[in-house]
């Protein structure tokens, strides 16, 4: 995205917002900045027999999210994503929201994909319990993914002992890419002179159950990517996806699958799957061991990836984190994926 | 299965979920203080409840309550709750001989006549509902039984006090600890907005049984 887009859709945003503020002014007190940044040191095995280790600095994030209370019912909220020390700007979301209906929540504009949880509610740095993205997020659905379109959600309590059910429903532009060259993060891309490539919306949508300890949840996602270029039909990609997590005292016990169809111009499918388990426990000294394993399975392909991360984490306090992994590449082969990594990673949250 | 099948699959779960969220059940009674701790910590560790103030946790609400999927009556009964035990702004009165009626949800009755002076306060509750009072408001940091292991514990920093053994318990006069409840001091909110007087120094008497002060 370029600069002059970014600050265009900065401009829109906000001017939306102000128009909506500005006749009774009664809430502009009402803007909170916040936001996240990270400072990460990285030393990473290569395929390159002449440096087999590489190591870097990276400002991964440096973002800031805007959240304004306009009315009861009418609300917006952005997060400007400055990455990797600025070579990366964009719009992560930027959305209106409604919510003067029971039990419905509506949003209109750019949001995260509510699919399975990491996408949407995992990613950030002040979040995820360990440094990297899973290579099931990488390989298998194009993490960290957001779109425009609407999005309806909401939950209810079941019962008297805090167990809920949640929904999320959406529908969007949809991915979009060159269905023989593109990988799957690179679908994401969006594309400002025709966002919707292929003129059909990509539906999704999660079932959440949470009670007192634990939840889970399934996530559907399907949709046209591309067309071919011959007979104009259209050539869909979906997802499938499960996740649950358990929580006792400091024990944090979490797991996501993945599920990926993707259809190809010769008439075959790309499929692939992938999951990842976590285990962390924070203890009363703040410090957290985490140890994840990740697994992708391309199917029909020689390079799968099976990682296992350990690492800890240490809380200075409520706001700063320091995080230390160290992630094995347990499959031979020169997939990068695979590759040893060390990764060291100090977050703040603002 | 090919990607056709799976996009019927897909449509035929989403219809279903329809379906299934139209007979929805009643709400449940738990306090703002309650459902903060149940949702608010499970993806991330807890910001100091007095870190903003009101208005801003006002905003932050409408943002997270998105995130966590909370009912209207969810969101109300945690902004509540935050905005009562927000950290105050600097011209805003520190009189707490008052009790602001911010929230409904979680106070309970007055149960003797307002005595202006904090100091002066006599102590008289019903143990039931002061029970009431401790459970909606204090157990999900301090705990069941005060040892500091409510179910929002592990997500706070610093963690909550052990009431059982707390030196500022044991060592505070009773005027001084109402005081302490009522304003807060450090990550200890204070609790004037959502509690009246005479919940707040009846929990004063909680606390010195759970210290094991008569």
């Amino acid at each position: 995205m370029s600069r002059t887009l970014f600050v265009r859709c900065v401009l829109i945003v906000a001017g939306g917002l102000a128009l909506v503020v500005a006749p009774g002014n009664v809430h502009a007190q009402l803007l909170k900045l916040s936001g996240y940044a990270d400072l990460e040191w990285t030393a990473q095995e290569t395929n390159d027999p002449e440096d087999e280790w590489h190591n870097f600095f990276d400002n991964h994030h440096f973002n800031l999210i805007g959240i304004a209370w306009v009315t009861d019912d009418l609300s917006g909220a952005l997060e400007v994503e400055y990455e990797h020390a600025g070579e990366e700007f964009a719009l992560e979301y930027g959305y209106i929201s409604y919510t003067g209906i029971p039990y419905l929540r509506l949003v209109g504009g750019k949001f995260i994909v509510p699919f399975n949880r990491w996408n949407k509610d995992l990613h950030p740095t002040f979040i995820s319990k360990m440094p990297g993205r899973p290579p099931v997020y990488a390989n298998v659905f194009p993490s960290t993914y957001s779109d425009v379109g609407i999005w309806a959600s909401g939950g209810a309590p079941v019962g008297q002992n805090g167990n809920r059910v949640t929904y999320d429903l959406y529908v969007v532009n949809g991915l979009k890419g060159d269905p023989d060259e593109s990988g799957f993060r690179d679908l994401r891309g969006n594309d400002r002179e025709k966002p919707d490539r292929d003129d059909n919306k990509a539906v999704g949508g999660r079932l959440g159950f949470e009670l007192a300890n634990a939840s889970f949840g399934v996530s559907g996602y399907t949709g046209d990517y591309a067309k071919t270029e011959d007979t104009g039909v259209g050539l869909g990609i979906s997802f499938v996806g499960v996740d649950a997590d358990y929580h006792w005292q400091g024990l944090e016990l979490r797991g996501e699958f993945v599920s990926a169809s993707q259809d190809l111009t010769s008439g075959e499918n790309n499929d692939r799957s992938g999951y990842y388990l976590q285990a962390a426990y924070l203890t009363e000294v703040d410090f957290e061991p985490v140890i994840r394993f990740t697994a992708v399975d391309f199917e029909g392909q020689e390079d799968d990836a099976e990682e296992l991360g350990i690492g800890f984490n240490y809380y200075l306090s409520a706001s700063g984190t320091v995080r230390v992994a160290y992630l094995f590449g347990l499959e031979d082969s020169e997939f990068e994926t695979n590759n040893d990594k060390l990764m060291t990673q100090f977050v703040v949250v603002f | 299965m090919t990607s056709q099948t799976r996009k019927t699959a897909i449509l035929i779960g989403l219809v279903g979920l329809a379906v299934l969220l139209m007979g929805r059940p009643a709400l449940a009674q738990e306090s703002g203080a309650e459902i903060w701790g149940r949702t608010c910590n499970k993806c991330h560790r807890a910001q100091p409840v007095n870190k903003y103030h009101a208005d801003e946790w006002r905003a932050i609400m409408r943002h997270m309550a998105l995130n966590a999927r909370l009912t209207p009556a969810e969101e109300e009964a945690v902004t509540e709750f935050l905005m009562s035990v927000a950290r105050p702004v600097a011209d805003a009165s520190t009189d707490r001989s008052e009790t602001v009626a911010l929230s409904t949800s979680g106070r309970l009755p007055d149960l003797v006549s307002t005595d202006p002076d904090l100091a002066s306060y006599v102590i008289q509750y019903d143990s039931l509902i002061v029970a009431e009072a401790y459970k909606r408001q204090c157990v999900v940091c301090h705990g069941a039984e005060g040892e500091g292991d409510g179910p929002a514990a592990p997500a706070l920093k610093p963690r909550p006090s052990d009431l059982t053994e707390s030196e500022l318990v044991s060592e505070m006069p009773d005027a001084e600890l109402l005081e302490f409840l009522s304003k807060g001091k450090g990550a200890m909110p204070g609790f004037a907005k959502i509690l009246s007087k005479q919940e707040l120094s009846a929990i004063v008497g909680v606390l010195r049984d759970l210290n094991g002060v008569e």
